[in-house]
């Protein structure tokens, strides 16, 4: 992977200091303001933030954590390159979601060239650790909270296909708009409705299925 | 009132309605099982997408070290000159070179016999190239015509003409 452009990024980069901050809750318009002028601190600061939503669709796409290490990487090197040009400064995540599905795309493609699938497993190994919910058992919340549930929902979504599964994934997980989805996957507003629609249609059967 | 589109019963769950249009479909569902039950299905969905979320594994710890290395590599790759370029300046010097040898003025050119002597350093081989230098060099002075020719004299008298074609080079 090449990277142009970066020209005025400093050649030595001090290690992170461990300092109490006082701008935690703040918006991520303050520091991509600043990152825009290759302030470390605050591009350390939306890695931070995001890192965790970026890893985690990524791996939820690419079904592949050795994958998702690289995409994540790739993300956020782009991300420090085309800074200047993100328009919303208030929507961050969106913008770098979107800079995700270019590169899991791009994983597809260069994994299809090399005749090897990206491995999608069935059922994610990894999923859900432990989620202690002592709900009611005739509520939706325990059907799709428990453990087990969360592990037959790991595995519907895998079942699903790529797109609808990253459309489901931004819209549930990560909570983006409608139009937000739409400049993401570079789809019409008309489409992303659809596909929604149907990917919970198809989400709700699947998950009758593993659970039989 | 008309069932609210899907797509504005997952807009009344992620809270994203107008506070009017939100209090619209409140009122509906308190009369449409089905959109309660669908309200309340999206809601569980949400839950456990975000649920599934919190507890996935992390991100690898030494993410942002790759990422700032990266970084870093593509900072050094761009203040250094391509490999198309860096052979930029020494096609130049090279020119350069080229263009000062043309333009030098003409220099008497030695012969091949004096370069021989330049390079040789015993006395047998200086001696040898002397002898050769006679019989090579045409003479310039006075002196140097009257010393050939008391040499080919002094050649004469030792080896005389025999008729054939003459070894001492006096045209005989």
């Amino acid at each position: 992977m090449t990277h142009r452009g970066v020209a005025l990024f400093p050649l030595t980069w001090p290690a992170p200091k461990a300092v109490v901050r006082d701008d935690e809750g703040a918006p991520d318009r303050a520091f991509v303001a600043r990152a825009r002028t290759r302030d470390e601190g605050a591009f350390r600061e939306l890695f931070d933030r995001h890192v965790g939503a970026v890893y985690g669709f990524l791996h939820d796409v690419l079904r592949d954590p050795v994958a998702a290490d690289e995409g994540t990487q790739e993300v956020f090197v782009r991300a420090y390159d085309r800074l200047p040009s993100l328009r919303d400064q208030d929507r961050l995540l969106p913008w770098l979601l979107g800079i995700a599905r270019n590169v899991s795309l791009e994983a597809y493609r260069h994994h299809r060239r090399q005749e090897r699938s990206v491995a999608l497993p069935d059922a994610q190994d990894d999923e859900p650790n432990a989620l202690h919910c002592e709900l009611d058992a005739s509520t939706p919340e325990h059907v799709l909270l428990s453990r087990e549930a969360q592990a037959q929902l790991g595995k519907a979504l895998g079942r699903l296909s790529d797109d609808r599964r990253a459309v489901l994934l931004l819209r549930g997980e990560h909570g983006l708009a409608y139009e937000e989805i739409a400049r993401v996957m570079g789809w019409s507003l008309a489409k992303v409705k659809v596909e929604i629609h149907r990917a919970r249609g198809q989400l709700r059967v699947l998950l009758e299925e593993v659970a039989r | 009132m008309k069932c609210p589109a899907p797509m504005e019963l997952d807009q009344f769950v992620q809270g994203e309605l107008s506070a009017k249009s939100s209090m619209s479909v409140h009122l509906h569902l308190s009369t449409c099982a089905t959109c309660s039950a669908e309200v309340a299905t999206l809601s569980a969905e949400r839950r456990a997408l975000v649920a599934r979320a919190r507890s996935r594994q992390p991100p690898p710890p030494n993410l942002l070290w790759k990422v700032e290395l990266t970084l870093r590599q593509a900072s050094r790759d761009v203040s250094r000159p391509s490999s198309r370029w860096s052979l930029a300046p020494l096609v130049m010097t090279a020119m350069a070179a080229l263009l000062f040898f043309a333009l030098l003025p003409a220099r008497p050119v030695q012969d091949d016999s004096q370069l021989l002597t330049a390079s040789v350093s015993s006395p047998l081989t200086i001696h040898e190239s002397r002898e050769t230098e006679s019989f090579t060099r045409m003479p310039n002075s006075d002196r140097e015509i009257s010393a050939t020719e008391a040499s080919f004299a002094a050649c004469l008298k030792a080896t005389p003409c025999s008729g054939g074609p003459c070894i001492n080079l006096c045209g005989n």
